[in-house]
C-alpha cells in the first residue's frame, strides 16, 4: 500500500458525496408524477447512519451538512431543519460508535432504528412548535418503518460495493495510527 | 487502547465542537428566516435548482430514458392484448368522434351566430417535465421554462387535457409546478351541470376531496368538474376532472390529466382579468384628457413646504 492515507479519507469522503449524490438525482427522476401509497426507503438518511455507524472517520461534519442541505433545498423541505436534526443525531451516533464496535449486527440495527425515531421525531416537533404545516403523519410514520425495515440491506450492499465495515479491533491504517 | 487517537487528537476537540455549534446555528438561522420571511428563502432555493437540476441532465435523461424503455419493452409483451382492446376502443371512438364533429360545427355555428370572440388573450408555453419533486410527501414537478420565457408564479398549467397544477416558485430557466395532488394545493372549482361553486383541495391522492360545497345533494358523481375563475387564481373553465364517490362517503374528483407521466405541460399565460374598481370612472368623455391622473404634484410640494 503506497497510497498515502491522507488519500484515503479523501477518496472515502467523495464517494459518500458522490453517492448522496446519486440517490439524490434517482429521486427526481420523472419516472411516476402520481402519489405513491408506499413510499420508498430513506435512502439518504439511512446510506448516512451506515457510513456515520461504521466508518465515522470517512463522513466528516461538513460533508452531511452540505449533502443534506442540498437535499433541503432540492426536495423542498424547510431548509436547515432537517439538516439540524440529522447532524445533531449523526454527531451523537459518532461518539458511541466506539462501544458499537463489538455489537452484533442486530444491535447496530437496534441503534440505527432509534436514531431515526429520533430524528423524525425531532423534525416533527420543531415543525409542530413553529405552526409549520407538515407531511400526513401516517406516510411519515410508513417510510420510518420501511427505512428501518430496510436498513441491514442498504448497509450490506454498502459493505459489498464499497467495503464499508466496522474497523477490527486493532486494525491500523497506513502509517500506524489505530483505527 | 481504543481510545488513543481521540486523545492525541484531543487539541482538535474544542475547535471541532465550536465549528459544529457555529454550522448549527446558522442552519437553524436560515429555517427561522425562512419560517419568517419565507419568499424571499424560496426565491434562493429557486435560483439554487435553477443552477443545479439543467447541469445534471445530461445524466437524468439517459437514465430516466432507459428506465421508460424498460416499462415500454415490458408492455410489448402484452402487446396483442393491448392491440384487440386498442381496436376495441378505437370503434367507440369512431362514433364519439362522429358526435364531436357534429357538436364543434353546430357550435362553430351558434358562435358564429351570437357573434362570440373567444379570449385572445389565452396562449400557453410548453415546457418539457426536468424532475418531480424527489419526496413522497410532496406533488410537484420541475419544469424547463422559466422567467426567461415570461413564466409568472401563479399560472396554470395544463397537459393536453386537463389542469396540472400552478406555477409556485419561478427561477431564471427552471420553474416548479405544484400539482392538484399536493396537499398545499387548494383551487376554486365549479361543477358543472349545477354550476355550484366549491374548493379542490389536494391531499396526496390521486382524487383530491371536495371541500366547501354548499349543496352536496345538487351533486353526482360523473359531474365535470372546470376551474371557476374566483379570485382570479386560474382562468375560468379549464377541465380539471370527473366528481367520483370516494371509499370513505366524501366527494371527490377523479383528475382527467395523465398524473402517471407527465412529460410536456402546457403553462397557459393569464394576464389577469381587468376589474372595474369605481363607478364614477365608467362614464367617460370621448376626448383624452392630458391631466395628471393623480393628485397634482404641485400642490403635494407646497404642502409638504409649509409642513416643514
Amino acid at each position: 500500500m503506497v497510497e498515502a492515507p491522507i488519500m484515503r479519507i479523501w477518496l472515502g469522503v467523495a464517494s459518500y458525496l458522490g453517492l448522496g449524490l446519486a440517490v439524490l438525482v434517482f429521486r427526481m427522476l420523472p419516472l411516476g408524477t402520481e402519489p405513491v401509497a408506499i413510499p420508498f426507503p430513506d435512502l439518504l438518511i439511512s446510506m448516512t447512519l451506515a457510513w456515520v455507524a461504521r466508518r465515522p472517520d470517512l463522513v466528516p461534519f461538513w460533508a452531511i451538512a452540505v449533502l443534506f442541505f442540498v437535499a433541503d433545498l432540492l426536495l423542498m423541505r424547510p431548509p436547515g431543519l432537517y439538516t439540524g436534526v440529522v447532524l445533531i443525531a449523526t454527531d451523537v451516533l459518532r461518539r458511541q460508535t466506539d462501544g458499537m464496535r463489538n455489537l452484533p449486527f442486530v444491535l447496530e440495527w437496534m441503534v440505527i432504528a432509534a436514531t431515526l425515531v429520533a430524528i423524525t421525531v425531532g423534525y416533527r416537533a420543531v415543525l409542530f412548535v413553529t405552526f409549520t404545516p407538515m407531511a400526513p403523519l401516517g406516510l411519515t410514520l410508513l417510510q420510518l418503518v420501511i427505512t428501518a425495515v430496510f436498513y441491514p440491506l442498504i448497509a450490506g450492499a454498502l459493505q459489498l460495493l464499497l467495503g464499508l465495515r466496522k474497523p477490527a479491533r486493532g486494525e491500523v491504517d497506513t502509517r500506524g495510527k489505530p483505527l | 487502547m481504543a481510545r488513543d487517537p481521540r486523545q492525541k487528537e484531543d487539541y482538535l476537540g474544542p475547535l471541532r465542537r465550536l465549528l459544529t455549534g457555529v454550522v448549527l446555528l446558522i442552519l437553524l438561522a436560515v429555517f427561522v428566516v425562512w419560517r419568517v420571511d419565507s419568499p424571499r428563502v424560496e426565491r434562493f432555493r429557486a435560483a439554487v435548482v435553477d443552477r443545479f437540476v439543467p447541469s445534471l441532465d445530461w445524466m437524468m435523461v439517459p437514465v430516466t430514458g432507459t428506465i421508460n424503455l424498460v416499462t415500454d419493452f415490458r408492455s410489448y409483451q402484452r402487446l396483442a392484448e393491448q392491440n384487440r382492446d386498442l381496436r376495441r376502443e378505437l370503434q367507440t371512438m369512431k362514433a364519439w368522434k362522429e358526435a364531436a364533429l357534429q357538436l364543434e360545427q353546430e357550435n362553430a355555428k351558434l358562435r358564429d351566430l351570437n357573434k362570440v370572440s373567444l379570449d385572445p388573450k389565452l396562449t400557453y408555453i410548453t415546457g418539457i417535465v426536468l424532475a418531480d419533486s424527489g419526496s413522497p410527501f410532496r406533488q410537484s414537478v420541475l419544469l424547463n421554462v422559466g422567467a426567461r420565457d415570461g413564466i409568472v408564479d401563479g399560472w396554470a398549467a395544463m397537459d393536453g387535457i386537463g389542469l396540472v397544477g400552478r406555477i409556485a416558485g419561478v427561477g431564471q430557466e427552471t420553474s416548479r409546478v405544484i400539482l392538484l395532488s399536493d396537499t398545499s394545493s387548494t383551487i376554486p372549482i365549479t361543477i358543472q351541470p349545477s354550476g355550484q361553486r366549491a374548493i379542490l383541495a389536494g391531499d396526496n391522492t390521486l382524487a383530491p376531496p371536495i371541500e366547501f360545497l354548499e349543496d352536496p345533494d345538487q351533486v353526482r358523481p360523473g359531474d365535470r368538474v372546470v376551474s371557476s375563475g374566483d379570485g382570479d387564481v386560474f382562468p375560468p373553465d379549464l377541465l380539471v376532472g370527473q366528481v367520483v364517490l370516494g371509499s370513505d362517503r366524501r366527494l371527490r374528483v377523479r383528475l382527467t390529466a395523465d398524473f402517471e407521466r407527465l412529460e410536456f405541460l402546457r403553462v397557459l399565460r393569464n394576464q389577469g382579468r381587468e376589474t372595474i374598481t369605481d363607478t364614477g370612472s365608467l362614464i367617460e368623455s370621448s376626448q383624452p384628457s392630458f391631466e395628471p391622473m393623480g393628485p397634482n404634484p404641485e400642490t403635494d410640494e407646497t404642502q409638504a413646504n409649509s409642513d416643514g
